[in-house]
């Protein structure tokens, strides 16, 4: 074998290699935070889902004996803000709807399937019966915010078009390399900075109060973190167990 | 006839054109005369009196009588009244009874025919004792001689009476009747809104046989309500100036004075006929008199400060009930809360009370509409006693309790002269969700129940665009961090990368002590990586390569700067050796290295 053949082998393997632990401690990096302590991504997701299907089965023997309150616990329990399982969150919905809890079962209707005539319909019952009213306005911040689902993909975009000019564009400039990889980060670091610190969409659970009037429980919102929940565009200032975001896992 | 029925009849009719008929369609009454406790060879009168509206047959009533015999009638007289355009029919029937013997007896059982309807006749009874109170002495136990001088006036057997006048005209003096008309008012300082009772009376000692006014008071300053005659109403024997007349109540209206002020209430004047007996006549000589009674003037009282705050003008002896219905109801569905205050006093001007709305998680718990108000007075003896009614629709808007407040209705008590207030409370709804509610298209939205177990899936939204995202980006980084480590991408053909080849070459390159030879295999080098890594043909000559390189995407000082070190390298190749190349070389080595990394 000749020289510069086994320099290219050994230049391979310690590619390869390198790459190798790179993507492991990537992996090691993104999943092991949001898993349950000793617990690896697909144990936790298959005993998530388990636990929801349990749950929703216990939760609905509970609701067919009537007791209500029991049932409620049930699903509660069964519920995971990273796996939202919308049956869950509906059954759980119409179940507070009929114990006359209505703020909660707005909420629980929003973490539902929107698209399910059955959840249009209850929700539209809660809302009706409570006299609810939604507050658009989310602050300056909101039209931007509303768009960070769009944000995030054209991050995701970026990202990729950074990867494909770097693996087959040799000539590719650097610096262009660069703006490509760091639009990619900034947008969608931006896009979850907004859905993590921008108005999110919410339920109150309690009173508002301010002194030029109040917002019912059951109202529902563009509520923004900082410290303290803040109903965007206005003046309230709520209590954190009054606001309860539509999808917590954010 | 006797004295009472003499002057019942007219007086009747005359009731009715000053206040107006309150009767129904039809109306029966039915008295004794003398009624309570009668003596067991007394006369009484049975009186059946039917009103109807309008112009109706009556039939004369068949009676059945317990422990009386008749001895007489029945009498019949029909009087018409047309009062604004309405005609009104009564017609009355009079029988002379006597008790058989002590116990009770009455009117047991009968029926009346009017028009089409057959009516039952209402149960009447008297008690028939030893010892009855002592009465104004009847026309047939009077001295028979008494009426000559005009002491009798309401006759007894006309036909008897007819003979007696004849064989004793002689004897008769005509003397003028005392008639007069007196009208009183009870309280005569009454508080604003405080029922006053109006009350004329007719003082007569002779027989009238009808009464008609011609002139009313206009009652104005007052809201009034006729009082309808008693239907035991009779002449009463009154001493008045020492002298014993009879006194018939002609009117009765109850008035309320609608504000603090003096208030004058003008006389009453009315025509009446009246009936004594001729001089030397056996036949009445009926002749007609006119009399006005006296004016009343009234100073109404305002009502003490200060009124409490709530005070809405009520007077009276007033209660405050209030139905709540349904009590349990969803969303939605409206309940009816029925207020009723009743009581002594007229309440027909009354406001409503106003709901305090309570709220509920700071909203308010119920929406309520404009009452809906009922009011109705009727007259029981000498009172007016109202009946107000409103009602409230409240259309729940949360689900929940809701507890309404207390609702106060403070009024005057006159008779007490202080503010008293009547209330309800305990009232709760129990609100629930609403599980049906009608859309604004007219259709019909249900709670949909829950669902079975399905196999919708969990949704996940972060995780996968964080992968999405993360992906591109750690794969650059890793190729960056190879590519950096191993000096560029290892060529397809396995060869060395150029830039890395180029590198090896200046370092060995960098051991030749020759400057000529350094030059050479500089040049030769770079021939080499220019070749590899941007594909310039081989042989191409140097002047050329800056057009080459530049079309191929390189750096344009990058490449002006290796075109200047070929030129450096051409010198230094074929230069004589001057003490000058050996600071040339090393030079040249590292532009050689510094222009590796630009064009790599």
């Amino acid at each position: 074998m000749t020289a510069p053949a086994e320099n290219a082998k050994a230049n391979r393997w310690r590619s390869a290699t390198f790459a190798v632990l790179l993507a492991a401690a990537w992996l090691a990096g993104v999943s092991v935070p949001a898993l349950p302590v000793g617990a690896d991504s697909s144990v936790a997701s298959v005993t998530e889902e388990r636990d929801a299907l349990g749950a929703l089965a216990a939760g609905n023997d509970l609701v067919e004996a009537g007791e209500l309150e029991r049932a409620i616990e049930v699903y509660r329990s069964g519920w995971s803000p990273r796996r939202q399982h919308p049956t869950l969150a509906y059954n759980l919905g119409t179940t507070l709807h009929l114990s006359d809890r209505l703020p909660e079962a707005i909420l629980w209707y929003r973490r539902a399937d929107a698209d399910d005539p059955w959840v249009e319909e209850n929700l539209w019952l809660a809302r009706r019966s409570l006299g609810s009213r939604r507050i658009a306005t989310g602050g300056p911040w909101a039209p931007v915010a509303a768009q960070a689902g769009t944000l995030s993909n054209v991050g995701i975009g970026l990202a990729w078009l950074a990867l494909l000019g770097l693996a087959f564009e040799r000539r590719l400039p650097r610096a262009t390399w660069l703006a490509l990889a760091l639009g990619a980060i900034l947008t969608f670091g931006a896009a979850r900075a907004l859905e993590r610190w921008g108005p999110r969409p919410a339920v109150l659970l309690a009173t508002c109060r301010s002194p030029a009037g109040d917002l019912p429980a059951g109202t529902e919102v563009e509520a923004r973190w900082d410290g303290t929940w803040r109903v965007a565009g206005e003046t309230f200032e709520c209590p954190d167990q009054a606001v309860e975001p539509i999808d917590p896992a954010l | 006839m006797t004295p009472r029925a003499a002057i019942l009849g007219p007086l009747l009719a005359l009731l009715t054109l000053a206040g107006g008929s309150s009767a129904g369609a039809q109306q029966v009454t039915v008295a004794f005369d003398p009624s309570g406790e009668v003596g067991v060879d007394e006369v009484l009168q049975l009186t059946i009196r039917i009103e109807a509206s309008g112009s109706v047959r009556v039939t004369p009533p068949a009676i059945e009588l317990d422990n009386l015999e008749i001895v007489g009638g029945p009498s019949r007289t029909t009087s018409v009244q047309f009062v604004n355009g309405r005609r009104s029919d009564s017609q009355t029937f009079v029988w002379s009874v006597r008790p058989r013997a002590l116990g009770t007896a009455g009117l047991s059982e009968g029926r009346v025919a009017i028009g089409s309807d057959i009516v039952d006749l209402p149960q009447r009874t008297v008690s028939v004792v030893e010892n009855p109170p002592q009465r104004v002495p009847r026309a047939r136990s009077a001295d028979p001689f008494d009426r000559m001088f005009g002491r009798d006036p309401f006759g007894r057997d006309r036909r008897r009476r007819g003979l007696d006048d004849f064989f004793n005209r002689r004897r008769v003096e005509r003397r003028e009747p005392e008639i007069f008309l007196e009208a009183s008012l009870l309280p005569r300082q009454p508080w604003v809104g405080q029922q006053a009772l109006y009350t004329l009376h007719l003082y007569t000692d002779v027989g009238i046989r009808s009464v008609t006014p011609s002139q009313l008071p206009d009652f104005k300053g007052f809201w009034t309500q006729v009082l309808p005659q008693e239907t035991d109403s009779t002449p009463e024997r009154v001493v008045r100036d020492g002298r014993e007349i009879y006194r018939i109540k002609l009117l009765q209206r109850a008035l309320f004075p609608r504000r603090a002020e003096s208030l004058r209430i003008e006389p009453v004047a009315t025509r009446m006929v009246v009936a004594r007996q001729g001089f030397g006549s056996p036949f009445e000589d009926v002749g007609e008199i006119e009399r006005r009674s006296n004016p009343l003037q009234i100073e109404v009282r305002e009502l003490p400060e200060p009124a409490p705050p709530s005070f809405n003008g009520a007077v009276g002896d007033l209660r405050l009930e209030a139905e709540l219905e349904p009590r349990q109801l969803q969303v939605g569905e409206a309940a009816t809360l029925r207020l009723t205050l009743a009581g002594r006093g007229h309440l027909k001007g009354l406001l409503p009370p106003t709901l305090d709305v309570p709220t509920l998680d700071g909203v308010p718990a119920f929406e309520v509409f404009d009452p809906q108000t009922q009011s109705s007075e009727e007259v029981r003896g000498t009172q007016v006693v109202g009946e107000k009614v409103w009602s409230y629709v409240l259309l729940p808007q949360r689900p929940g309790t809701i507890e309404l407040a207390d609702i106060e209705i403070p009024y005057f008590n006159a008779r007490t002269s202080s503010y008293e207030v009547t209330s309800v409370s305990d009232l709760t709804l129990d609100v629930a969700a609403a599980t049906r509610l009608e859309r604004a298209g007219g259709s019909v939205a249900e709670l949909h129940p829950i669902r079975q177990i399905s196999g919708a899936p969990p949704s996940q939204s972060w995780p996968w665009r964080l992968w999405l995202f993360a992906s591109p980006l750690v794969a650059a980084a890793c190729l960056l961090i190879v590519r950096r480590t191993t000096g560029g991408w290892t060529r397809t053909d396995g060869s060395p990368a150029p830039r890395r080849h180029l590198l090896r070459a200046l370092d060995d390159a960098a051991q030749e002590d020759r400057a000529s030879q350094l030059a050479a295999r500089l040049e030769a080098a770079w021939r080499h990586f220019l070749e590899a890594r941007w594909a310039l043909p081989p042989g191409l000559a140097s002047r050329r390569w800056s057009e080459e390189l530049v079309a191929r995407g390189a750096a344009a000082d990058a490449v002006s700067e290796l075109v200047q070190l070929q030129e450096d390298l051409h010198y230094l190749r074929y230069a004589p050796k001057l003490s000058e190349t050996d600071e040339m070389r090393d030079e040249v080595l590292a532009r050689s290295r510094k222009l590796a990394r630009r064009l790599r």
